[in-house]
């Protein structure tokens, strides 16, 4: 009987795998061919990009089972749309476009479940945008490693604290490191709105970590 | 100041780790504001880009094809109602088929076709006088005029019609009911009890021993007319009390237990 080094040899053919990564093919020639049938070519494209949709759904909603749940659902959406798919634009402004809807509408759905909002206490009553209370814990830690971990989990909260109108840009550009013009695409709106919300969202940041700074 | 903002705009514009023009850097060096500004960004953006990627799950691919056959066999299963949610516009649609039907469904049920009361329009308020059944005794044969006449050729003329009652004006009364409409009732109750007088009766029975007599009280009968054309008769049957005798003069009896007839 074989044995199996890696639950990802479950999914995809080892030789196939390898013949499909080896030809470094294009996102959009992946597609075409996931359009025409070819489901490990849509194999292909999950395997390039679940760490990065998760990690970005995970840092838009904080609750890494629910990116997960989330990143799924998009690849699921990508697939049922591959007909619908447009080649004007690179692949990851399409996907992350899905991923972004999800994780937006999955952040709105949790608001509506709160049962009591703590955060009209704290609304600025002079027509200014407010950000969510969330206290950051400043005692300080021992150990470097931790402190590290702390500051990062500060940073974390911090971001899922920003309204989403600034969370999914600010992220887009200062964590994965997109440009002005593919967040834009993304969000599907104006480059001067996305510069615009990304520096008022590192002003509310700023306000959040200013122990860290 | 201005070049303050243009400094401002560049530094928060920029590219994570990328350095900064050489005009800027000589600016920044000279103006206070603009380098603590430069500072805070530098320091955010190296604490927001400490966050380190997360990784997806190892059967990440597997749940994704497991998602996408069920998603392919409940498309097959049920292709018509594959997109259905319930969302607000189903919830509208829903909605205004439920007002329309009960709207309808309380329609008919005003409808005047189907009220129990005879109503009609304006003040041709009429009621439909009731035919009159009245039995005629033939022998032991019922008959009633409403009935086949040819039991009253067969009887050769010899059937004794009882004389009708003079017709008086009954009381009628009317009513105003909702939507302008009236109602008009009128009652038979009260017309005239035909009297027999016991002479009259002897006399009769000795000619022919077969003698009738109008039932009093007579059956209630109300016929409801309905503005659609269709006509209801409701017929309420009189209380009785027993058998009458009549006693002859040489003492045989004449019974008549008829309902409502004797």
């Amino acid at each position: 009987m074989e044995t199996l080094s890696s639950i990802d040899e479950l999914s995809f053919p080892v030789a196939l795998r390898q013949e499909v990564i080896a030809d470094s093919t294009s996102d959009h020639a992946l597609l075409e061919a996931t359009r025409k049938g070819d489901e490990d070519a849509f194999a292909e494209l999950v395997s390039r990009y679940r760490n990065q949709i998760t990690s970005y759904i995970y840092r838009m909603t904080n609750d890494y089972d629910g990116a997960v749940d989330l990143a799924q659902e998009t690849f699921v959406r990508l697939y049922r749309a591959v007909d619908r798919y447009q080649s004007s634009y690179a692949f990851s402004t399409y996907i992350y476009r899905i991923a972004t809807n999800l994780a937006i509408s999955e952040l709105r759905k949790r608001k509506r479940r709160r049962l009591v909002s703590l955060t009209g206490f704290f609304q600025a009553h002079d027509g200014r945008e407010s950000c969510e209370l969330d206290p950051v814990d400043e005692r300080p830690l021992q150990d470097t490693e931790l402190v590290a971990t702390e500051r990062r989990t500060a940073v974390q909260r911090a971001i899922s604290t920003l309204p989403e109108k600034y969370r999914a840009p600010l992220i887009l550009r200062d964590v994965e490191g997109r440009s002005y013009e593919e967040i834009a695409r993304i969000l599907q709106t104006s480059e001067g709105t996305v510069k615009s919300r990304i520096s008022r969202a590192r002003d509310f940041l700023r306000e959040k970590m200013r122990a860290y700074l | 100041m201005v070049n303050c903002k243009n400094i401002c705009r560049e530094i928060e514009e920029a590219n994570y780790g990328e350095a900064l023009t050489a005009s800027t850097m000589e600016h920044l060096a000279g103006c206070g504001h603009c380098h603590r500004f430069y500072d805070d960004r530098r320091k955010l953006r190296q604490l927001v880009a400490s966050l380190e990627p997360v990784s997806a799950p190892a059967d990440f691919d597997m749940r994704v094809r497991s998602r996408l056959a069920s998603y392919q066999n409940g498309a097959r299963a049920g292709s018509l109602f594959a997109n259905f949610t319930l969302g607000w516009p189903t919830l509208a649609l829903a909605s205004l088929v439920l007002v329309i039907g009960v709207t309808l469904a309380l329609k008919l049920l005003n409808s005047p076709a189907n009220s129990n009361v005879a109503v009609q329009d304006g003040s041709k308020s009429t009621v439909q006088t009731p035919k009159q059944e009245v039995p005629i005794y033939v022998g032991n044969e019922v008959v009633t005029n409403a009935g086949s006449r040819a039991g009253e050729q067969e009887a050769g003329g010899s059937i004794q019609r009882p004389k009708q009652p003079k017709k008086r004006s009954q009381p009628s009364s009317v009513a105003s009911l909702r939507n302008g409409r009236r109602l008009a009732t009128q009652e038979f109750s009260s017309s005239a009890t035909p009297v027999v007088k016991k002479e009259e009766a002897i006399a009769s029975i000795e000619s022919s021993p077969v003698f009738q007599i109008e039932a009093s009280p007579q059956p209630l009968r109300l016929s409801l007319d309905y503005s659609s054309g269709v006509s209801r008769t409701i017929s309420v049957p009189s209380l009785s009390f027993g058998s009458e005798r009549v006693l002859t003069g040489n003492g045989s009896l004449v019974k008549s237990s008829s309902k409502g007839s004797w």
